[in-house]
């Protein structure tokens, strides 16, 4: 009879053990239902290239109508020296912009000079070339970056000739 | 201590073992259940987010590819106007192919995949091959009327992933 009951409490501590299991199990399942950490980078640096690609400071305006021309670039514009200030003052993350920047190369398809002619610009350049780095050291985890290029085919405005171009945008934003 | 264990067990109700038995397999089935349902969830919400900017690239890359000016015949048109003329003359549709070939294949690439579809009609790039299998055009649809008054409705696919057939089981 002793052993019988002895047994029995074996057997009860087996349903002990396997009733913790079972807690636990249903603690972690409701556990990764809640989303605590959601990574973004994918959706931030694709706003950027298009926030970019999309902008009045790169795209022709007709002055008379007002009308911005998407994915017509304004070569005049682009290469201007006021164009990194524009943008940057257009597309605003703040007084000290330490949330994202960008490479902007914008290639001439129809260059017919024997080579490819690129225009290359930046967005945030400061932060770019400190990023740049830490994105070719191949480091993760906070205080390190990430990189997403975005390409887009464009038509080029040169004067009154449009020229056909691949516009790339090279976004590096810093994790968190 | 395993025998005793058996012996005492035997000595128990009867189906009490069964029991068991049963609850730890609705536990297990209960798990791969609350597992598929959090998969299904989790995983739909990010693929259609990717979608959506996907869709975003290809509309701009479709309306610079219309407006794209192309020499037929001696005559300057965009490819918008090529195709809305091909429509009607259809000794003008090897021309808009050809033209609309060499604009994606400069573009997107030679040995990459796109489609650019005039209604029913796909037009591939080179590197499109046969293992690329069935796709649609994903950017917006742009409507170009044609000098019938019909609207013909174009749109676009760039950067076309090949089947890994030597991936699949």
């Amino acid at each position: 009879m002793n052993k019988i009951a002895s047994m029995d409490t074996i057997l009860n501590l087996f349903r002990l053990f396997f009733l913790i299991i079972v807690f636990f199990s249903v603690v972690s399942l409701a556990r990764a239902f809640i989303v605590e950490k959601i990574d973004l980078f994918e959706i931030e640096s694709k706003l950027l290239n298009y926030r970019i690609a999309f902008s009045d400071k790169i795209s022709y305006v007709d002055s008379d109508t007002g009308r911005t021309y998407v994915g017509i670039i304004d070569l005049a514009k682009f290469t201007s020296d006021d164009f990194a200030k524009n943008l940057l003052n257009s597309i605003y993350y703040g007084k000290i912009n330490s949330e994202a920047s960008a490479k902007i190369v914008l290639k001439d398809l129809d260059a017919n000079q024997g080579y490819d002619v690129f225009y290359e610009k930046f967005y945030n350049k400061e932060l770019y070339d400190e990023k740049k780095v830490l994105v070719e050291a191949k480091l993760t985890g906070a205080g390190a970056a990430k990189r997403l290029d975005t390409s887009f085919y464009v038509l080029i405005k040169d004067k009154d000739y449009f020229r056909r171009g691949m516009l790339n945008v090279e976004a590096i934003l810093p994790n968190r | 201590m395993l025998k005793r264990f058996c012996q005492t067990a035997k000595l128990r109700k009867k189906g009490s073992g069964l029991t068991d038995f049963f609850s730890i397999l609705t536990f297990v089935l209960v798990i791969i259940v609350f597992y598929g349902i959090f998969k299904f969830t989790i995983g739909g919400s990010k693929f259609e987010i990717g979608q959506q900017s996907k869709s975003i690239e290809d509309s701009l890359s479709l309306l610079s590819i219309l407006r794209t000016n192309v020499n037929v015949g001696n005559i300057e048109m965009n490819i918008a106007e090529l195709i809305a003329l091909s429509y009607s003359d259809p000794s003008k549709k090897s021309n808009l192919e050809n033209h609309l070939i060499k604009v994606m294949n400069d573009s997107f690439g030679a040995s990459d995949c796109a489609i650019f579809c005039i209604g029913q009609n796909q037009i591939k790039t080179t590197g499109c091959s046969l293992n690329t299998g069935y796709h649609t055009c994903s950017s917006d649809i742009i409507q170009i009327p044609a000098y019938d008054g019909k609207i013909i409705e174009v749109s676009l696919n760039s950067k076309i992933e090949p089947l890994n057939l030597q991936s699949a089981p």
